[in-house]
């Protein structure tokens, strides 16, 4: 699983390998079209802020959006704010390349709605108003709860709105050839303008439509798919086992062997084992995945906008219902895309396979030299780029939220703040996570952030969960406990992520540059041998001129590594290699968490007050009596 | 309007808390062991597909009817899985609900503050 975190994040991986194909993609004179398509999607959700922006104006309508949403437009909400880019992206591109180990991936992430219906939904509900750090506070030092939520929620948050960002200008870019920087101003404004104007009901209805634009282009796409087969499926799958193309990609320089037989071949495709290496690794993913989800502070928040604890557990089914459905769909167009588009053209625009999707529409609208096919390539790029706009202002009310509430009125101020100064500090937290996390994703150009999207998992399973699950259902877990499993799970999984093969290690890297460059050069000196035989036919000496550039590019490329490597032999840390060979410490970090969590609760007296406390928590937890009124909708 | 965030959230008023009558306990704690169980049954169910998929490959490639191999049905009854889950967890609730309902408006859940 060398590259697992990449496809988390859908088109992160465009960034590297995408400069030089992007611009062919759309073909210029078709470019106009698909900016239309862009427009109509951000112009609808711009209108559904400026309509928002003129309903509310009180502190609850911005966190929360009155907390009367219905349980089925929150559940679209959340499918909204849950399904990334990631899934739609990366994991159809996952699933076009390497079959059956892409389906492991969106599994996980259904999975993870377990927890939440079962563990936190409710709860959250009864006991929390605006934040997570409402729900640690019922029991624990207020202060202390405050805090300890907030820092973890805006870690949790920035580390995955980051890639997010990133991945929103990396489409933009190569689809378009929009320029990064100005591709991340963009998506960064457009959170901006949803949250700081909008608030929580223009979020939510951003979410609503995206879930529905999502889900309508994937069942549309997979209808067009099925068209060919009279809607058959079972002979869908029988047509691509037998696929004469889908041989020659498994076979080309792949780890599965050749052979005469074209079943036996491309059988593998539908088995483990092509992507997924290790599978410690997909354990320790799985475990952060389904985890962490429980904790994500975005989806946590998306409870606290209906009116009681059956309607977010009916968001939660409505939610699973969409997800679920969602991912049936994408699972298809995986392998729609290797049956229509092929693996050899999906990994030759980007070795992620992240334009599966997009090129599958393009070569259901008719191929890159047709109008339709160029509009249906705009349409579902855009509502990829939907999807990421969505998430990334889902995160950032999050965040903000955690930094206004939990921080500025509940640490700061005590409680005490008129509605008018809490509206400001939650718009002005707004901002400021934004221009960080625009800020953080300007510097991130050129490197790898992907491993952030695993990180804020791990961080949420190991630091959140065990404190949220600790308060909610433990008799004898305190502030102390709580604290030790923030801050200890937070320390845990970032530390563990240091030494990881996450990091650049320099030795590794200038060793694999110098292999890749002796290689080039024999290449180079063979094809340019080649290129001076005087009998050498025309189609000949062309096939030998594209070999050797292509060893050229390769050796500049080589070259450039050994250059920017310089003289650094260690890794940020002083590190030669990694000290865990795991890319995601779920499965150390989780474990430790809850560790933290008991041990700071067993070794911490009890207060006066702690048994009344529990009795009362449980009686609110699961009567919901004293939660606030609802807005309607 | 001053808001004071003080006390535990999301207290609106003053509210009786709480001298939890037995059926009150009972009726929690038989939804506690149904959310036990029906967690350990999704952990178990999940982390078998991650297993099996990492070390039991040779039984995932085995064959189906219908063109379907045991990883691949495995791996979508996840959904189906899940679903069936949800469901019972949804139907079981809403008796929980009304139990709870009927628990906490009786007469001796009240008149006892903190």
């Amino acid at each position: 699983m060398k590259h697992a975190e990449r496809y988390l994040v859908g088109a992160i991986g465009l960034l590297a390998t995408l400069r030089a194909g992007a611009a062919e993609v759309v073909p210029h004179v078709y470019r106009p079209y698909a900016f239309g398509s862009f427009a109509v999607v951000i112009l609808m959700t711009l209108l559904v802020t400026w309509w928002a922006s003129r309903k509310g104006k009180t502190v609850r309508d911005f966190y929360t959006a009155g907390g009367g949403i219905s349980g089925a437009k929150n559940g679209l909400a959340i499918a909204g704010d849950y399904l990334s880019a990631a899934a739609f992206l990366g994991v159809s591109g996952l699933i076009a390349l390497y079959g059956y180990d892409g389906i492991l991936y969106l599994v996980g992430f259904f999975v993870a709605f377990v927890p939440v219906l079962l563990l936190v939904a409710e709860p959250c509900r009864n006991l929390g108003r605006y934040t997570f750090g409402d729900v640690l506070a019922c029991r624990n030092d207020f202060r202390t709860s405050k805090l300890l939520a907030a820092g973890s929620s805006v870690i949790v948050a920035v580390f995955y709105m980051i890639p997010q960002i990133v991945g929103g200008a990396v489409l933009l870019y190569a689809l378009l050839g929009v320029p990064y920087e100005v591709s991340i101003l963009v998506v960064g404004a457009l959170m901006l303008i949803y949250v700081t104007f909008g608030g929580m009901c223009a979020t939510t209805w951003v979410q609503i439509i995206k879930a529905v634009l999502l889900i309508t282009a994937c069942a549309g796409l997979v209808v067009l798919a099925l068209i060919p087969f009279h809607f058959d499926i079972i002979s869908f799958f029988v047509a691509l086992l037998h696929q004469t193309e889908l041989h020659d990609y498994l076979t080309h320089g792949r780890a599965v062997a050749g052979g005469e037989n074209v079943q036996f071949v491309t059988k593998t495709f539908f088995e483990p084992g092509l992507f997924l290496k290790n599978p410690l690794e997909q354990l320790s993913l799985g475990l952060a995945l389904t985890l962490g989800t429980a904790a994500m502070p975005h989806i946590m928040m998306r409870f606290f906008t209906v009116r009681d604890a059956q309607t977010a557990r009916k968001s939660v089914l409505w939610g699973m219902l969409a997800i679920g459905g969602c991912h049936l769909l994408i699972i298809f167009l995986g392998f729609a895309a290797a049956y229509y588009v092929g693996g050899l053209r999906i990994a030759a625009i980007d070795k992620g396979g992240n334009l599966a999707a997009p090129l599958l529409a393009q070569y259901l609208g008719g191929g890159a030299g047709s109008l339709n096919g160029n509009i249906l390539l705009g349409l579902v790029a855009a509502v990829a780029f939907a999807t990421i706009v969505a998430v990334v202002a889902g995160l950032t009310l999050a965040a903000a939220s955690a930094l206004a509430h939990d921080v500025y009125v509940g640490a700061i101020k005590a409680g005490r703040a008129t509605e008018r100064e809490q509206v400001i500090a939650g718009k002005v937290a707004a901002i400021l996570v934004g221009v960080v996390a625009i800020g953080a994703s300007l510097l991130a150009k050129g490197q790898n952030v992907a491993q952030l999207v695993g990180l804020a998992f791990a961080v949420a399973a190991s630091a959140n969960l065990p404190a949220l699950l600790g308060t909610l259902y433990w008799k004898r877990c305190n502030t102390f406990g709580v604290t030790c499993s923030v801050v200890g799970g937070t320390v845990a999984a970032i530390v563990l992520v240091l030494v990881s093969p996450n990091m650049q290690y320099p030795l590794t890297i200038r060793a694999d540059a110098t292999l890749m460059l002796v290689s080039a050069s024999a290449t180079m000196k063979t094809a340019g041998e080649r290129m001076n035989d005087p009998v050498l036919t025309a189609e000949a000496r062309k096939s030998a001129a594209a070999e050797l550039a292509k060893a050229d590019a390769l050796r500049q490329s080589a070259q450039a590594t050994l250059t920017a490597t310089g003289q650094a032999t260690t890794s940020v840390i002083g590190l030669e290699k990694p000290l865990v060979n795991l890319r995601n410490p779920g499965i150390i970090s989780i474990p430790l968490g809850v560790i933290f969590l008991v041990l700071g609760s067993l070794f911490y007296r009890k207060s006066a007050c702690a048994d009344e406390k529990w009795k009362e928590l449980i009686f609110r937890r699961d009567s919901g009596i004293g939660i606030d009124e609802a807005v309607k909708h | 309007m001053i808001t004071n965030l003080e006390m535990p959230a999301p207290a609106t008023g003053a509210q009786p808390i709480v001298s939890p009558t037995q059926a009150f306990d009972d009726c929690i704690a038989a939804k506690n062991r149904m959310l036990l169980i029906l967690g350990v049954a999704i952990f178990i169910y999940y982390f078998a597909l991650i297993v099996g998929a990492g070390w039991f490959r040779p039984f995932y490639t085995r064959s189906l009817p219908g063109g379907l191999n045991v990883g691949i049905a495995f791996a979508l009854s996840q959904y189906a899985f899940v679903a069936a889950l949800a469901l019972i967890y949804a139907r079981r609730m809403k008796r929980v609900d009304a139990q709870i309902k009927k628990l906490a408006e009786a007469p001796e859940m009240k008149n006892e503050t903190c």
